[in-house]
């Protein structure tokens, strides 16, 4: 309990540090790191309201911002870039039925059908509201279990980690939408495109076609710009105007009457603690707490019926679902080391930027660090309120800007974001590449989100993997009899029987469908 | 990602004896044949890996036989081209990794994990294609061309345009000059407008202007990005 209170003092005091700034006429301590905050939430949030910008394409955009910042700065920032993103999202799908991304499908139900009968205003704040309570119990969530879970960690050898992996890599196939073998199939692919690049061990270089260009390997941004940012603008232009028109209907009354607050708070309360648990599971994330509370808040409702016609519950329930699971899974993230999805495996590039290997030494080497993110977090959050309730109106105006003179601004915005990461205009045509191949796999059916996860842990994977068969002598048996890592693999092996079975197919592509 | 669900009616039979033959069904196998061939070839037949990788190239030979010979009709085609273009992946890997050091003893040569995902791709990709065959699916649609292409394009052109690029191609030497960001931005918007067939160009002109201002006071002039901002013949000067 003392060091719970403690590390989050510490954690506050990071973040609240004073920093005298020359302004010419008179120096002014000024806390930096709450500055920084404060634009990252702005700025993240205003890219993210543009429909088709989703959190992952946002946050890619917005790193080289980071760039010049010192470490810690740098980590705050991104904390109130990823908030802001994740909110712009939700503003998408409640004002123009565009869900930002995976997180913020569920609030396209309910909360568009608010905003079509003029009540867009209580949507929005409920889910600025619900996000904030869920941020204030999961932030001391998180800072009461990132220890003891640390701890843990450190246990953990390399037979573990790769059964862990394993285990994440098989949460996101159990919940993809389409199919199983094209999920699997998916995560192959992405494992298999990580590979490119020098090998560890040898320095030689793999798979790279005698090009100078590969020897680093494929960039992440590069994959997830291509597969998600070029590839949904191209599928965009195919739909027709109205498919994605924009709601032109006047935002009347912003805040929520008290029967709504009434009606939400319950809600939120089981939603944020759905999602916290759901959060910490290494793979599982934001995207199924969303979907489970929806399914949860359907249930125990004494009108089911209301739902998909404006309940405000199916607004309030999901978006504090998303964002405690967002908050704690930074646990898998920065004491594990393993990104549990797309947007934090973004985060985990950027932290590798800044010269940050996630892991469990970060907790032990840079004390002010992890407990000074963890406080950001809780001050992203605020920033949210701060920022979002004021501010509807200008989000529902950019949102008014024709998608015939979106696109081509979310285009030069994408290629200056892959540019300047490495100053490769080889990269900027990689991505346009990734693009075509992302349009591919749209027509084909199959999910790009496993292909990027699977890229990511690829090369986490195979050291792993290489490292335990070499402790091991290269007995293979070791994965399954060591305790903690047999574990792990039988709880794969579990859910992916579970999930193959009918019964539960059938369930799930209900869930999916709602 | 609602059209990513597979549709419901199922169907757990090969459908043969069609009519006309689909000459796309028989020669991608085909061509994939020919590929892992060509790959298996680089690998000593008598490891697992070469035996693998023959073994591959028989079975898709043999598919491209089977087609037109009962005049398979593919009732899946997301499927079947999906699992086939799939496997054509993991063969461009085994390919472009086959110079890569094998296991030694119990210790990982640089290829093996490669040669590890790889070959579960093949694997899974083989089973979609068998279930391309044997289920009912939705038609592809059709690929829109504009679209991609001059999104495409206008990616090209920033590429080109920002920084100045030098091709070698044996001895032709072709060079094209850096012209900064300003005139990258501003064509790549024009040349990606016309991805839209709801573009009108006095205000595209117009935003493509603006948008350029902003990504110069943004990147630039807030963010400071060592971006070049104008054409280098232009700062010779």
């Amino acid at each position: 309990m003392y060091d719970l209170v403690s590390n989050l003092a510490m954690g506050f005091g990071v973040v609240f540090q004073l920093v005298p700034i020359d302004f010419g006429i008179a120096t002014i301590p000024i806390p930096m790191n709450v500055v920084y905050c404060l634009l990252g939430a702005l700025v993240g949030t205003l890219i993210g309201v543009l429909p088709g910008v989703g959190s992952v394409a946002t946050i890619a955009m917005l790193l080289p911002i980071t760039f010049g910042l010192p470490p810690t700065g740098a980590l705050i920032m991104l904390a109130g870039i990823y908030y802001g993103a994740q909110y712009g999202g939700s503003t998408t799908s409640i004002l123009v039925n565009i869900p930002g991304e995976a997180t913020s499908v569920v609030t396209t139900l309910d909360g568009h059908q608010m905003a079509r009968q003029g009540r867009a205003g209580p949507a929005l704040s409920i889910a600025a509201i619900g996000s904030f309570a869920a941020g204030c119990f999961a932030t001391v969530l998180v800072a009461a279990l990132g220890a003891p879970l640390t701890a843990m960690a450190l246990k953990f050898g390399p037979a573990e980690y790769f059964s862990l992996m394993v285990l994440g890599l098989i949460f996101a196939v159990v919940l993809a939408a389409g199919s199983l073998v094209k999920a699997i199939a998916m995560i192959l692919a992405g494992l298999m495109m990580s590979m490119v690049g020098s090998d560890l061990e040898s320095g030689v270089g793999r798979m790279t076609f005698g090009l100078t260009e590969f020897a680093d390997g494929i960039g992440f941004v590069v994959v997830a710009m291509g597969v998600f940012g070029f590839a949904e603008i191209v599928r965009n232009l195919e739909a027709t105007a109205e498919s994605r028109d924009i709601l032109h209907a006047k935002i009347t009354g912003l805040m929520p009457t008290k029967a709504d607050l009434k009606a939400s708070a319950p809600a939120i309360i089981r939603g944020t603690l759905l999602g916290s648990i759901i959060g910490i599971l290494p793979g599982a994330g934001a995207v199924i707490a969303s979907f489970a509370a929806y399914t949860l808040e359907k249930r125990v409702s004494k009108h089911p019926e209301r739902f998909g016609k404006g309940a405000i519950e199916g607004v309030a329930g999901p978006e504090s679902a998303n964002n405690a699971a967002a908050q704690t899974s930074f646990i898998p993230l920065l004491t594990l080391g393993i990104p549990p999805n797309a947007v934090m495996a973004l985060m985990v590039g950027a932290m590798t930027i800044h010269g940050i290997v996630p892991g469990p030494q970060v907790m032990t080497k840079a004390p002010d660090l992890f407990w000074g993110m963890i406080a950001s977090m809780w001050v992203g959050n605020l920033m949210l309120i701060i920022i979002n309730l004021p501010l509807v109106g200008i989000w529902v105006w950019l949102l008014r800007v024709p998608y015939r003179l979106l696109y081509p601004s979310i285009l030069v915005f994408c290629a200056i974001g892959i540019f300047s990461i490495n100053n490769s205009s080889f990269d900027v045509v990689l991505a346009a590449g990734y693009g075509v191949f992302g349009y591919w796999l749209i027509k084909h059916s199959f999910e790009p989100a496993p292909m990027l996860l699977g890229f990511v842990l690829g090369p986490l994977m195979e050291e792993n993997l290489r490292r335990a068969m070499l402790i091991a002598r290269g007995d293979v048996t070791v994965f399954f009899t060591r305790p903690i890592s047999g574990g792990l693999l039988l709880l794969s092996a579990v859910l992916l029987i579970l999930a193959a079975l009918p019964a539960l197919r059938k369930k799930r592509a209900v869930l999916v469908e709602d | 990602m609602s059209d990513t669900t597979q549709p419901a009616p199922r169907q757990r039979k090969l459908t043969t004896g069609h009519h006309t033959l689909d000459w796309w069904a028989a020669g991608t196998p085909l061509l994939l044949a020919l590929c892992a061939a060509e790959t298996a070839r680089h690998f000593d037949p008598l490891t697992p890996m070469g035996a693998y990788l023959w073994v591959l190239c028989a079975a898709l030979a043999g598919l491209a036989v089977v087609i037109p010979a009962l005049r398979v009709h593919v009732t899946n085609h997301k499927d079947y081209y999906g699992g086939l273009a799939l496997i054509g992946l993991a063969l461009l890997a085994f390919w472009a990794g086959s110079d890569l050091a094998q296991m030694r003893g119990f210790s990982f040569g640089a290829g093996t994990a490669p040669r590890l995902f790889a070959t579960a791709l093949a694997f899974t990709a083989a089973i979609i294609t068998v279930t391309g065959l044997v289920t009912e699916g939705e038609p592809i649609g059709k690929y829109a061309v504009r679209g991609p292409f001059f999104v495409c394009l206008g990616i090209v052109c920033f590429a080109l345009l920002i920084r100045g690029v030098v091709f070698e191609w044996g001895g032709t030497v072709i060079k094209f000059p850096a012209f900064g960001l300003i005139i990258a931005s501003f064509i790549t918007f024009m040349v990606s407008a016309i991805a839209s067939k709801e573009t009108r160009w006095v205000e595209t002109t117009i935003m493509a202007a603006a948008i350029t201002a902003f990504c110069w006071f943004v990147f630039v002039w807030l963010l400071g990005l060592p971006f070049q901002l104008l054409p280098t013949f232009l700062l010779a000067r």
